[in-house]
C-alpha cells in the first residue's frame, strides 16, 4: 500500500507513428516516489490509467533517496550521538556543582537579595494584620461612623427647613404689602 | 538488452521511451531534474542513465 501523499499522474499522446498508431505514456506516483510507467495505444488509454493507479496502490512506497541526504542523515546521527555521549557525562559535573553552591550558601547567612527579604517581612505584617484579634472588649452601640452621617443628614435637614420656611415668610410679606 | 532509469537509490525500466522522453517524465515528478545531468552507463547487458540535480550557482550574479 503506498502513502497518503497526493499521487500524480500524467498522461502522455504522442503523435501517429507510420503504422498511424498514437502511443500514449501514463506515469504515476505520489510526491517524492519513483513512478510507475506504463506504455501503451491511445484506445487503450482508459484501461491504461486504471492499471497505472491500481498499481501505485498496492506497491510499497518507494521513496527515492539522494547521497546527499544519505550523507546528512548520517553525519546528523553521528552528531547526536556525540550529543549523547557529552549529556551522559554532563550529570556528574552538575551534580559536583550543586554540592559546591550548597555549600556555599550554608557558609554565608546573608540572603542574596535584600528586596526580596523586605518582601517577606511586609507579608508577614499583612497576615498578622488580617488575623482577627480576640482580645479586643466588644464596643456596643450604633457605630460612630452611622452616629456621624445621621448628624449631618439632621443638620442640612434642618437648615433646609430653616431657609424654606425664611423664604416662605418673607415672600407672604410682600404680597401683603 | 533493458534501458533503465536511475535516481537516487531506485531504478525504473524506460521500456521503449527515449531518452528526452525519459527527461521530461523525470522532470514532471522531480521538479528539480528540470534540468538534469545524465550520465550512461552500461552494466551487464543493460543501460543505465544515472540522473542527477545539476549543481546550480548560488545566488543571483
Amino acid at each position: 500500500m503506498s502513502t497518503d501523499k497526493p499521487i500524480l499522474l500524467t498522461i502522455g499522446v504522442y503523435p501517429p507513428n507510420k503504422k498511424n498508431e498514437r502511443r500514449i505514456i501514463i506515469s504515476g506516483a505520489p510526491d517524492g516516489e519513483m513512478p510507475v510507467l506504463l506504455t501503451g495505444l491511445f484506445p487503450e488509454r482508459h484501461a491504461l490509467l486504471d492499471r497505472a493507479y491500481a498499481q501505485i496502490l498496492k506497491r510499497d512506497p518507494q521513496l527515492v533517496t539522494l547521497k546527499e541526504e544519505k550523507a546528512e542523515k548520517t553525519s546528523k546521527s553521528k552528531s547526536k550521538g556525540a550529543s549523547s555521549d557529552d549529556d551522559d557525562d554532563e550529570p556528574g559535573d552538575d551534580g559536583e556543582t550543586v554540592e559546591a553552591s550548597d555549600q556555599l550558601v550554608s557558609d554565608n547567612p546573608l540572603p542574596a537579595s535584600p528586596v526580596d527579604t523586605g518582601e517577606e517581612q511586609e507579608t508577614a505584617q499583612l497576615s498578622d494584620i488580617s488575623e482577627p484579634a480576640a482580645d479586643l472588649p466588644v464596643i456596643e452601640g450604633e457605630p460612630y461612623y452611622k452616629q456621624f452621617a445621621k448628624r449631618i443628614a439632621y443638620g442640612t435637614f434642618e437648615k433646609l427647613k430653616a431657609e424654606q420656611s425664611e423664604v416662605t415668610d418673607e415672600v407672604g410679606n410682600g404680597e401683603q404689602d | 538488452m533493458a534501458n533503465k532509469i536511475k535516481y537516487g537509490d531506485r531504478e525504473l525500466d524506460m521500456g521503449d521511451l527515449t531518452l528526452e522522453q525519459a527527461k521530461t517524465l523525470m522532470a514532471r515528478h522531480f521538479p528539480e531534474l528540470a534540468d538534469p545531468e545524465v550520465e550512461k552507463k552500461e552494466k551487464g547487458g543493460d543501460v543505465i542513465y544515472t540522473f542527477t540535480k545539476k549543481a546550480g550557482r548560488k545566488g543571483l550574479c
